[in-house]
Order: structure tokens, then C-alpha cells, then sequence
């Protein structure tokens, strides 16, 4: 079992059809999965986040909205039938196209976004061999899929033919393209410890030794860093530049409504999902439980791991560090656009340039 | 290079204090959440201390509250309103009926029942100052002090203004009927029923129309108004809406027509819309002639028109004879049949002369002549060739007549029952008023008392004796 797509496969192969139609339809089957999972994700991702927001800010968030009469908690978890109706309400909104807008690229946009942001999936592992494709590569993959997105948005701040949208975009792709540079670099560290590409590889390598985060001093500076810089990847508080709101409106999203924007929403909250993931798995363990932390205990005592539990742990882990953003966002003022420059330029790639140097003496050393 | 690493230390220092900030909210939000779930939670009551004592002063004015119960409908807080918001209605039982209206809690018996105790809650300015006068302590603002006899109140806000009235009595319409008030419901209800056809009108005046575009609404409301004729003149249809709309405007107003003209001119300046065909059409509003609009504008009118009435018609009508000079006839018959007559004279204009032979005629073909009646018409006949000022003076003396002639209304007082001596009373004195002689007083209130099915032989009898 290396695969969705060759699990699938095999399970269909009895079928007595042509061989390319069988592949279409065992790779449309895990796309339609991811999708759905995609869709839930942004759902209660923007419930989860609201009320996180409104727990720092000593409110409550939404409480009144209720699905079937059931509103959810009385006193801090209420309003469960939000996630519906902002639904809803995004879907059936009105479509605006600006009538000085680039119709063709405009329409598009969206889709390359979250395009990228699904395409990821397909390196992106739920549990031990549960993974729609296990690459060789698969943190390559992973890498240059998630900069997909920025085509779709500068495609989407020129076609909207709005001086906001334009800055906006102009912004993002500068931030994006400079904080690839440490996360491929500290990613590189990974590579260079484990000797493999192969996203399960590493994660064996962890269940052998022990989790990245906590392997060296380096690699524990290389987590925060990579964090801090899927953070700016991911166009968030406090490197919201892109879409600052008090300066931008909503920058390269002003000009879009509707289900576009519901599109650019769930890749928002997608790209945040994968990196949370990325994260879990290369350096917090990832199917595994927190008792292989360090590989002290006995084979024995690991009741908790398995192809299920790895479920578990795997998401928690990413929903724990999705929290983590979330907390950054509502406690951090955004950065000015020279600030953000010099966070990734001068502290964060010096930073990761040394780690890389100083972990190959250290794996030398040890 | 140095400050370089301190930069980072400080960074790394200030995101965990700021990070441990939002934590602490985030853990501690069951004490630290703000948010009053309003519908659900409400502030407890405000428990103020304005240096004195709190039991004493009505610290708090949440809202005006009546105990229906204990009113006795003494209008004193009525009285006391400086915004008049507070709407008291009463109804007094008569005095022979044992309609008992209750009690008050200090054992005051009420003499009367309070079908309407309004407060409108939008207009009250919380003064207080209805509170002190009430002699029974009924009404009163709600909490603090008055705490015992009811809860305060923040909640009374409403969808609509209308609903800020707050009825407070609760007497119903089986209690105002059978305490004699039938008139009073009677009037409230024509109030209600105005009041719905005003709302079911919305707004708009009956037999008006949106008379500025549509050219088949014009011809319509040009036949029904005949003052659009003049307006057709004139091609602009812009100007023509205007002029329109204004010449609507000062009909519903009830102006004179040279009035609605400059009005119209006025309207037709604003917009810069002079044109010969316009200046026309408003000359025309004034020397167009519609017999209706003259009648009715008769007393405001200039005096030019006036004096133009008065060569043609004034002679006809204000040549013929009083009315209520007939009513020396003491046949009740004769006296109806000659009236006709008169007013259908009246409406043909025709002379007194032409009136008084037409009754002769009459009287001839239906063989009532009497020496009185021939005596009273000739004298009528006689009187249209005096003056005008003589005709008043002798109308004067009639009336004067008959005001002798009329019986007086303590007679009426022997009436037993005391529903119907005061009916008849009202209709001796609304008589009176009218300048009628007895018979047809008494013949009114005979109609009246059968009207309200209290009639029997006695009564009739009683009061043809009166005549």
C-alpha cells in the first residue's frame, strides 16, 4: 500500500475496460476526496478562527446562528450554523465582473490558485502510506506546487484592472518569492539529515530516531523559521501586506465576489492546511505519536500508533499549529513592506545559510 | 552587528510577551469576555446613589406604569402632563343605575369607568410630575422606590412608533355598552374606521391620479376635473405636468382660482418654463367659468365676481321668502307639501310670487284651503315687494314667535325615566337652537324615541299634551 491512486487501481482493475480510463477514474476518485475535504476545511477553519479571534478579544463570535434549532453552546461555542450560512451566502452572492476587467484572465485566476493549492495534495501523506501519490520527490513537489499559486495572483491583481488589486499583487509575489528561499533552505536541512526526498522516508527516519524538531539546535531554529516563513507564504497576519486592509481595501482580492472569492477563500485556508501538515511531518513526528518523541520508550509501550491513530496525530499536530496562526494573526500588527523585506533578507536566510552549514559538521561530528 | 543579534533577542522577547498576552485572554475567557448575550443576559439593575436617601426619591424612571385597578379617573395627571402624552377617557354612569365601578385598594368607590388610559411612551419627557398629583397612587414609574408593586422595565422598545402608545385600561366594550356609552363607542369607532380608511388609502386622495405622463389618465381626470381643459392648450408636456400638479395642489387646498393661478405661475417659474401657451392657459384659469366652481367658491371669491352673481341669480334666491315662515302652518300635512313646493321653487330660482300661486294651486287641487293658510300665503305674496331689511326684521319677529310659542323644558321634567328625559332634553334644546316650533321639536323627538325603541302611548301622549 504505497498509494491511493494504486490501492484504488488494483481495487478496480477487475474491471474489464481500458486501462486509461481506469487510471482517470482511480485518480478522480482521491481528487473529488481532496476537494470535499478541502471544502469542510475552509467551513470550520473560518468558525474555528472567529472564534478564536473573538476569545483574545474578550468577545464571543458568532452565537446566534442556528442549524435546525440547535445553535451549539450556550455560553462560548455557540452560532454552529454560521459555517452554513457564510456558506450559503458566499455561493449564491453575486458575481461582479468590472466592465474594464481582463474577462478571460479574471475568470481564471481563482482557479490556478486553487489549483496549486489542490495539486499539493497529491504529496501530501494523512497517515502511514495513506498519500494519493508517494513521490520519490515529494518534498520538491510539494515546494514547487505551493509557488503555483502565485501565477493566479498576479493574473488576478492585473486582470482587475484596479490600482489596489495591482499593488497588492505586485506585493505578494515579491513576498512569496522571497520566503521560498528559507523555506527551501530549511526544508534543504531535512533533506540533508535524512538523505531522502520521500516524504515517508523522513517521517521513518523520525520513527527511527527522533523528531526533527529536536534532533539539534539547528534544526529547532529551523522549524521557527520555516513556520515564520510559511506564515508570510501564506499571505497572513502579521505579513498581510498583500491584502492590507487599511491600505489595500483587500488588495488583489478587491475586484472579486461571489464564488471567486469563496474559491480564493478555500485556497487560503488549503495552503494554510498544507503547510501545517508539511510542518507536522517534517519536523513534529507526523503519523507518530508524542511518545516517540525521542525513541526512549519501549516498542511496547507504543500503543497509540497505527494507520488510524496516524489520522489523528497528523491532524492534530496541524491543527494545532493552524491555532498557532491563527494566534499570531490576533496578536501581531502587520509589518511594513521594508520590515518584511529585512525579516526574510537579512535574518532569515543569513539564519538558514548557517544552519545548513553548521548541521552537515554537526551530522559529521555525531 | 551587535545590535543586529539584540534586535532579534528583542523581537523574539516582545512576540512571546505579546503571544502570552492573547493566551491569556484566549484561557481566561469565562471571566474576561465582554459581550452582554443581551436578548438572553441583561445588566443587573442599576443600584445608584445620588447622595440621599434612595427609598425616598424616585431615583429611577424606567417607565410610566398605571394600576388600572385603582384609577378613579380624577384626569389629574392628565392635567399634570407638560406634554400631554397621558390620554384619559371616562365614562360616568347615570345616576339612577347600579352600575358599580369597583373599588380602589384605599377603598375609594369609583364613580366612573376609565375606557381609555393611554400613555404614549415616545412623548414622555420622564418628568414625573404626573406622579405626585394622583390621588390614589396609581400611577407611578416604574422601579427603584416603587420596586414592590412592579419590576423594572428596560424592554419596552418597539418594531413601530405606534406601538410606544401603551393602553393601559381594561374596561371592555360589553362595560361601556351597558353603562349607557353606546355613543361613546359609536365615536370611537368612526375614529378607528377614518383612521383605517386613511391607512388603507395610503396616502392618496381619492379621484387623484399621477396626472403628469400618462395621457390616458389625463383625459381622465380632465373629464372628471374640467379645470385640465384649460391646460390642453399647451404642447410642452413638461410644462404641462407642472402646471398641473399645482393647479391640483391649490384645488386640494381649497383656493380661489386666482389664487391657484398665480400659484401655478409661481410653479411654472420655478422651472423656467414661461411660455406664451402656458401664460395662456393660467390667464384662462381665472376667466374660465364652471357653473360647480362658482357655487362652491361663492364667499371667497373677489368681490368682482361676486357683484357678477349678484345681477343674475342673488334676486331669484334671495327674493323668495323664508323657509320657517311656513312653519306657522299648524297642519303637519299641508306644511310638508307646501315645503316641497317651496324648495322645488327654490331650485328653479322662480319668484315668490310664481312659489306662493304654485301653492295655491295646490292647496286648490287637494282641497285643504283654509282661511289661515290663503291669509299667510298672501301675505308672503305681499311681502316680496318690500325691502330687504323689512323681510329680516319681520323673519326676526316670526322667530321670536315661535320662541314663545315653545313649551318649556322644565315640563320635560316630569318625564320618569331618566334616560329619556335626557334624550328629549337634547333634542328640545338642539330644537332651539334651529329655531323649530314645538310640533316639530316634539315630532323629532318622537323619530328619536322610536329610534331607540323606547316609546310607548304614555310618552306620546305626554308630549302632544306639550304642544
Amino acid at each position: 500500500m504505497t498509494s491511493i491512486v494504486d490501492t484504488i487501481y488494483n481495487l478496480i482493475s477487475y474491471i474489464d475496460i481500458d486501462t486509461n480510463i481506469l487510471l482517470l477514474f482511480a485518480i478522480i476518485i482521491p481528487g473529488l476526496v481532496i476537494f470535499v475535504l478541502m471544502a469542510l476545511n475552509v467551513m470550520l477553519a473560518v468558525y474555528f478562527e472567529r472564534k478564536v479571534a473573538a476569545f483574545m478579544q474578550d468577545r464571543l463570535g458568532p452565537m446566534e446562528v442556528g442549524i435546525f434549532g440547535f445553535k451549539g453552546g450556550k455560553k462560548f461555542w455557540g452560532g454552529i450554523g454560521q459555517i452554513f450560512a457564510d456558506t450559503i451566502k458566499l455561493l449564491t452572492k453575486e458575481d461582479i465582473m468590472p466592465a474594464g476587467a481582463d474577462k478571460v484572465l479574471m475568470l481564471i485566476s481563482p482557479f490556478i490558485i486553487v489549483m496549486g493549492a489542490l495539486l499539493t495534495f497529491i504529496g501530501i501523506p494523512f497517515t502511514d502510506g495513506l498519500i494519493v501519490s508517494n513521490f520519490n520527490i515529494g518534498i520538491l513537489y510539494i515546494i514547487a506546487m505551493s509557488s503555483v499559486g502565485v501565477i493566479g495572483v498576479i493574473l488576478a491583481g492585473w486582470s482587475s484592472n484596479n490600482k489596489w488589486s495591482l499593488y497588492g499583487a505586485m506585493r505578494s509575489a515579491a513576498q512569496i518569492i522571497s520566503y521560498e528561499i528559507p523555506i527551501g533552505l530549511t526544508l534543504l536541512l531535512i533533506v540533508i539529515v535524512c538523505g531522502s526526498l520521500q516524504v515517508s522516508e523522513i517521517v521513518a527516519w523520525q520513527a527511527e530516531n527522533r523528531w526533527f524538531i529536536l534532533h539539534s539546535p539547528f534544526s529547532f531554529i529551523a522549524f521557527f523559521i520555516y513556520f515564520i516563513s510559511v506564515v508570510a507564504e501564506t499571505n497572513r497576519t502579521p505579513f498581510d501586506i498583500p491584502e492590507a486592509e487599511s491600505e489595500l481595501v483587500a488588495g488583489w482580492m478587491t475586484e472579486f465576489s461571489g464564488f471567486k472569492w469563496s474559491i480564493f477563500f478555500m485556497s487560503e485556508y488549503a495552503n494554510m492546511l498544507i503547510v501545517s501538515l508539511v510542518a507536522s511531518f517534517v519536523f513534529l513526528g507526523g503519523w507518530l505519536s508524542p511518545l516517540t518523541i525521542f525513541n526512549i520508550f519501549p516498542e511496547s509501550w507504543l500503543l497509540f500508533d497505527g494507520f488510524y491513530w496516524g489520522v489523528f496525530w497528523l491532524f492534530s499536530k496541524a491543527i494545532f499549529l493552524i491555532f498557532v496562526m491563527m494566534w499570531f494573526r490576533w496578536t501581531f500588527p502587520r509589518l511594513r513592506v521594508d520590515q518584511l523585506m529585512y525579516t526574510c533578507w537579512k535574518v532569515f536566510i543569513p539564519f538558514s545559510l548557517a544552519n545548513l552549514f553548521l548541521i552537515t559538521l554537526w551530522e559529521l561530528v555525531l | 552587528m551587535k545590535q543586529y543579534f539584540i534586535d532579534i533577542y528583542d523581537t523574539v522577547k516582545s512576540m512571546m510577551s505579546g503571544m502570552s498576552l492573547t493566551l491569556h485572554h484566549l484561557r481566561n475567557k469565562k471571566d474576561l469576555v465582554a459581550t452582554l448575550q443581551y436578548p438572553n443576559e441583561k445588566w443587573p439593575k442599576p443600584d445608584r446613589n445620588i447622595g440621599f436617601e434612595h427609598n425616598e426619591y424616585n431615583v429611577i424612571r424606567s417607565r410610566l406604569h398605571v394600576d388600572i385597578d385603582d384609577c378613579i379617573g380624577c384626569l389629574q395627571c392628565e392635567r399634570a402632563c407638560p406634554v400631554d402624552c397621558i390620554k384619559i377617557d371616562t365614562i360616568k354612569p347615570p345616576k339612577d343605575s347600579d352600575f358599580d365601578c369597583g373599588k380602589t385598594s384605599h377603598d375609594t368607590q369609583k364613580k366612573m369607568i376609565v375606557p381609555r388610559f393611554s400613555i404614549d411612551m415616545s412623548e414622555c419627557m420622564y418628568c414625573n410630575l404626573c406622579v405626585y398629583p394622583c390621588p390614589e397612587e396609581c400611577i407611578f414609574m416604574v422601579g427603584g422606590p416603587n420596586e414592590p408593586k412592579h419590576d423594572i422595565d428596560y424592554e419596552y422598545s418597539k418594531y413601530v412608533k405606534h406601538d410606544l402608545v401603551f393602553e393601559f385600561s381594561n374596561v371592555s366594550d360589553e362595560e361601556i355598552i351597558d353603562i349607557g356609552g353606546q355613543s361613546y363607542l359609536d365615536k370611537r369607532n368612526e375614529v378607528s374606521d377614518k383612521m383605517k380608511k386613511g391607512y388603507d388609502l395610503d396616502g392618496v386622495l381619492p379621484g387623484e391620479s399621477d396626472d403628469v405622463s400618462d395621457s390616458e389618465e389625463t383625459k381622465k381626470t380632465s373629464h372628471v376635473d374640467p379645470g385640465f381643459v384649460v391646460f390642453k392648450t399647451v404642447s410642452d408636456k413638461m410644462s404641462r405636468g407642472i402646471a398641473k400638479k399645482a393647479y391640483t395642489y391649490g384645488r386640494r387646498n381649497s383656493m380661489d382660482m386666482v389664487a391657484i393661478s398665480k400659484y401655478v405661475e409661481e410653479a411654472i417659474n420655478a422651472y423656467n418654463k414661461m411660455n406664451p401657451e402656458i401664460e395662456e392657459a393660467i390667464k384662462a384659469i381665472v376667466e374660465f367659468k364652471y357653473p360647480e366652481e362658482n357655487d362652491s367658491n361663492e364667499s371667497q371669491i373677489n368681490k368682482s365676481d361676486i357683484d357678477r352673481k349678484k345681477s343674475s341669480s342673488k334676486p331669484a334666491t334671495e327674493g323668495l321668502f323664508d323657509i320657517k315662515k311656513l312653519n306657522e302652518i299648524q297642519n303637519k300635512m299641508i306644511r310638508g307639501s307646501l315645503k316641497k313646493i317651496y324648495m322645488a321653487g327654490k331650485r328653479a330660482s322662480k319668484e315668490s310670487n310664481e312659489v306662493v300661486n304654485e301653492m295655491f294651486e295646490f292647496l286648490n287641487s287637494e282641497n285643504k284651503i283654509s282661511d289661515d293658510i290663503s291669509n299667510l300665503l298672501s301675505s308672503l305674496k305681499s311681502q316680496e315687494d318690500s325691502l330687504e331689511i323689512k323681510e329680516v326684521s319681520s323673519s326676526k319677529d316670526i322667530v321670536s314667535n315661535e320662541k314663545e310659542s315653545l313649551f318649556d323644558i322644565k315640563k320635560l321634567n316630569d318625564v320618569e325615566d331618566r334616560m329619556i328625559r335626557g334624550s328629549l332634553k337634547k333634542v328640545y334644546m338642539l330644537g332651539k337652537r334651529n329655531n323649530l316650533s314645538s310640533q316639530e321639536i316634539i315630532d323629532d323627538m318622537i323619530t328619536q324615541l322610536t329610534d331607540v325603541d323606547k316609546i310607548n302611548d304614555e310618552i306620546v301622549e305626554f308630549l302632544k299634551g306639550l304642544a
